[in-house]
């Protein structure tokens, strides 16, 4: 067939005038901006900080940073101080020594940014860029040349210009108007900064975040355009990472201490985390939802010992006396089935000891002998019918194969366990929703793990993340967290199966109302409320042991 | 101008033609193996697991075919090795630390009843969640899938397993 005859069955003209309409359409839209379409909120100019000898040269780049987080390569005018600077960045720095400043004007737009210069050399002189307010602009004057027009900003300065802070610590900023009359003003500026981690108010009162890194603070002066930037260098002492000025000693290989950690695992805030500090004030235990906080963990042993490091400034009520802190949690087994070598005690003894390395201090002991269940009666039945049964007698300890101030572990085999679709998935479950977490069931063919799993969810822990193993890296989980909804990796060759708490986790059972630890009223001792409690209120003898009180050597 | 009269024809043939391209795009989508894994191994598979496996085998039709794989022979001898390894592991810190407590007993099994036990736990696991998975993602394939495997004899599968299939395939409505 010809070419001829196919464009006119297409109609080929009335095709033509579509695509000329959708292309003005599109040569409107790319003019004007998508709707929805990110814009361009910053210019940043790389490096931030640089120094050079006297002649020295450096080339700087200038990106967008857009509504949406990206950034892009911008076009840029440039202007320096102390030197030259070429339309591409390429800075010479000038003869004498001093503190400069390099400039990127977005062209087509009124955003700035500026970099700072430290030119070495003999002598130091400071220079300040003169750069008029495009908004502001310069007053022209008028027909009454007795009046004097107000000044105006035709430059502006943040300073310190670059610092270094620890985590967690903060730096108030400066942010001074050069006026055209020759004076300089404090002026009032709109302050963002780079470092998500960290916060700067309405004052210029910059707090450094959690995560080390160089990041921007950038003051916009209100109601013009000028700007300026300074670099701020967050830096993390290696021993904590959030939030703290705290030197922490680390995992300590000694037992029978506490050990002060923090609890930010791999740059995140776990979500289960309690004890949190933000400040001295540690009436935020348990309900500061910051991660900037430092944890006490507990020891595999008795006796713990706060173990600080040089650096903290321990307060007048901190822990003033030792106790026990390996508690006994008993655990009643009951089995349903009598599989050939079966023997609930190496699971037992599996999460007994993946506790205790994992330093939980408690110690999984199974207590009395083991109850076997006869699925042909109706009690034997409605049990293995899971939680719900349970919960229809109102009380888990009137049922005869409960043993009250136990952890019940029911063991149950294959084809007596809930032909309902969805507990068929579970291979071990615990009733901590139906509100007994007292009450765990086991699936014939479950893991060795599973028991310490299962219980990890009786002393109130959650899955460690959401969803499935790609995403615990994402909140920071470590990949071999028994909390994972997947104790077994396949994909993971070097330990594919995993055995770790966090510390988080570990003060989390230990403290948290909603633990067994504490709602089973296991311990001997009152129970842990993590309130603070004045230190008239916590006599030597007692037995009521609030969170530690911690006085941070806060600035 | 009148319309060829074969224009309508013709572009019938060429809505066919991509739908074809744009369904052998679909097809192609190669099956998440993560996703597999985490249905196959999750303890109590209450963050989506399932879910997460019935909207890959929407998007990746092979699903089914990578399931009854996993049913029928479940992890691979790779994983089976790196299992025992682990799980021998896992004994000698038991048995150590068993040892270091002086109110234990002995444990009472050998390490290679330990492996055995557990190793079979996994396998079971892994087999019986592939059974399940399919029974839940339904259709003609995934129950022709799980006839064949009924198509072995009992002791083909762990008991656990063979149940499993039978509870996923009672699941599906249709012969």
């Amino acid at each position: 067939m010809k070419l001829a005859s196919l464009i006119e069955e297409f109609h080929l003209k009335k095709a033509a005038a579509a695509i000329a309409v959708l292309l003005v359409v599109a040569a409107y839209l790319i003019r004007s901006g998508a709707p929805g379409s990110p814009t361009v909120v910053a210019v940043e100019v790389t490096p931030i900080l640089t120094s050079l000898p006297t002649g020295g040269i450096q080339d700087f780049t200038a990106v967008g940073r857009y509504s949406d987080g990206s950034t892009t390569p911008i076009t840029v005018t440039w202007s320096a101080t102390g030197g030259s600077i070429s339309p591409s960045g390429h800075y010479q720095a000038g003869p004498t020594a001093g503190r400069y400043r390099v400039i990127a004007v977005q062209q087509r737009g009124s955003l700035t940014d500026t970099s700072a210069v430290t030119v070495t050399g003999n002598g130091f002189s400071h220079e300040r860029e003169s750069f008029p307010d495009s908004t502001q602009g310069v007053a022209t004057g008028g027909g009454d040349t007795d009046q004097v027009p107000p000044p105006q900003v035709v430059a502006v300065e943040l300073t310190p210009a670059g610092v270094a802070l620890a985590v967690g610590t903060t730096q108030q900023f400066s942010f001074i108007g050069s006026m055209s009359d020759n004076t300089t003003t404090a002026i009032l500026a709109d302050w963002t900064t780079s470092d998500s981690y960290g916060t700067i108010d309405a004052a210029g009162l910059y707090t450094a975040g959690g995560t080390a890194g160089t990041f921007r603070v950038i003051a916009m002066h209100q109601g013009g355009s000028l700007a300026d930037t300074s670099a701020v260098t967050v830096t993390d002492d290696g021993a904590a990472g959030t939030g703290d000025v705290v030197h922490v000693s680390g995992v300590s290989a000694v037992e029978d201490k506490w050990l002060l950690q923090d609890s930010n695992i791999g740059g995140a805030c776990p979500s289960d985390v309690v004890g949190r500090f933000s400040g001295p004030d540690t009436s935020l235990a348990e309900t500061d939802p910051d991660c900037n906080i430092e944890l006490a963990v507990f020891a595999a042993g008795s006796a713990p010992v706060l173990d600080l490091a040089p650096g903290w400034i321990a307060g007048g009520q901190d822990i003033q006396e030792q106790l026990p802190v390996r508690w006994t949690v008993p655990i009643h087994v009951v089995v349903e089935y009598a599989e050939s070598g079966f023997d609930p005690s190496a699971e037992a003894k599996e999460a007994s000891r993946l506790f205790e390395i994992n330093r939980m201090g408690i110690e999984i002991v199974i207590d009395g002998p083991i109850s076997t269940i006869d699925p042909s009666t109706a009690l034997g039945a409605a049990i293995l019918g899971g939680c719900d049964a349970f919960q229809k007698d109102g009380n888990s300890n009137d049922n005869p194969y409960m043993v009250a101030g136990h952890l019940n572990v029911f063991y149950v085999r294959e084809d007596q366990w809930s032909q309902d679709w969805t507990f068929r998935k579970f291979y071990g479950y615990d009733c901590v929703d139906e509100g007994l977490p007292e009450v765990i069931f086991i699936r014939q063919g479950h893991l060795l793990e599973t028991l310490a799993h299962e219980i990890g969810h009786a002393l109130s822990l959650q899955h460690a993340g959401a969803g499935f193993a790609p995403f615990f890296l994402q909140f920071g989980w470590p990949e071999s967290n028994l909390m994972r909804t997947s104790i077994w990796d396949p994909s993971e060759t070097s330990n594919p199966i995993v055995s770790s708490f966090t510390t988080g986790q570990v003060y989390r059972a230990n403290f948290h109302d909603e633990s067994w630890l504490n709602s089973g009223g296991i311990r001997s001792e009152a129970k842990k409320t993590c309130q603070s409690v004045s230190a008239t209120d916590m006599p030597a003898a007692s037995v009521s042991w609030p969170c530690p009180l911690l006085q941070l050597d806060w600035p | 101008m009148m319309p060829h009269p074969l224009t309508r024809r013709r572009g019938v043939l060429v809505v066919v033609l991509l739908g074809w391209v744009a369904g052998a795009a679909c097809q192609r989508e190669p099956v998440d193996r993560a996703v597999l894994n985490a249905w196959l191994t999750c303890v109590e598979c209450t963050d989506g697991e399932l879910d997460s496996v019935q909207a890959l085998a929407r998007r990746a039709p092979a699903t089914v075919d990578t399931l009854q794989k996993d049913l029928l022979q479940g992890p691979s001898p790779f994983q089976r090795d790196q299992l025992t390894v682990q799980m021998q592991t896992s004994y000698q810190r038991l048995a150590t630390y068993n040892a270091n407590d002086p109110t234990s007993d002995s444990l009472g099994f050998s390490q290679a009843e330990f492996v055995a036990r557990y190793l079979g736990n996994v396998v079971m696991i892994y087999q019986g969640r592939a059974a399940y998975g399919l029974g839940a993602i339904g259709g003609i394939r995934a129950r022709q899938a799980l006839d064949s495997a009924l198509q072995f004899s009992p002791d083909s599968f762990p008991p656990n397993v063979w149940a499993q299939i039978h509870f996923a395939r009672d699941s599906l409505i249709g012969p």
